[in-house]
């Protein structure tokens, strides 16, 4: 099977395990602690939704091949991408979509910058498979 | 994967989500009683930052291992025979 190639524990599926238990702890937590987040990040229930989605989705790509893994990694990486370039372009709508107040925190457009650049780099980054092909 | 070791698999990832939200909110509240607002607030970061971390450190041992790694489109990785046939 050519997953083999990447090993046992290759960059998507590591990413995926690794991220996903990292977005549903925010989730969970986010449920939890609600104002307390305040004024560095704020509860909103589509942003929690959101972060119950792929939290889910990147987690359950855990379970299937690595090949799963990287396009996941992919679409997450290159949606949140975007996210993070809307949040820079105009603040005021994304934070409106998202539900919040007024403009989406500044803290989050961090995080959706380093979140994409890292699914990314598990979506197309791939190891050499010399020497590993004929023992996987 | 076996069914039996998936079930096994999804209750050790339940139970590190789980811990990871009661130990998160024991600390967060630990901070919020103490009055450290730095704390406070890191804590708001810490698993995304923890994630992040985790992730680097295994992209380094894998670099270290494997060598630099190939940007590519291909979603299988495309395989090198590691002997001469001939």
């Amino acid at each position: 099977m050519a997953d083999g190639a990447y090993g046992r524990w290759g960059i998507a599926r590591t990413y995926a395990l690794i991220f996903g238990i990292a977005y549903l702890a925010v989730a969970a937590t986010e449920v939890i602690t609600r104002d307390a987040l305040e004024p560095v990040l704020e509860f909103t229930g589509i942003q929690n939704a959101i972060h119950w989605a792929v939290g889910a989705v990147v987690l359950l790509s855990f379970f299937g091949s690595e090949s799963t893994a990287r396009l996941v990694a992919r679409v997450i990486g290159v949606v949140f991408l975007a996210i993070t370039i809307f949040g820079f372009v105009a603040p005021a709508t994304l934070g409106e979509l998202l539900g919040f107040d007024g403009d989406i925190p500044a803290a989050y457009n961090v995080v959706h910058a380093l979140t994409a650049a890292v699914a990314l780099y598990a979506g197309f980054a791939t190891r050499s498979t010399r020497g590993q092909a004929a023992t996987a | 994967m076996t069914a039996r070791s998936s079930r096994r698999q999804v209750a050790r990832i339940a139970i590190v989500v789980l811990g990871l939200v009661a130990l998160g909110e024991a600390g967060h509240q630990v901070f919020e009683r103490l009055g450290w607002q730095a704390g406070h607030h890191a804590f708001h970061l810490a698993y995304g930052a923890g994630a992040i971390v985790a992730f680097c450190a295994f992209a380094a041992r894998d670099v270290r291992r494997h060598g630099l790694p190939r940007l590519t489109w291909a979603l299988r990785p495309r395989t090198t025979p590691t002997h001469d046939p001939r």
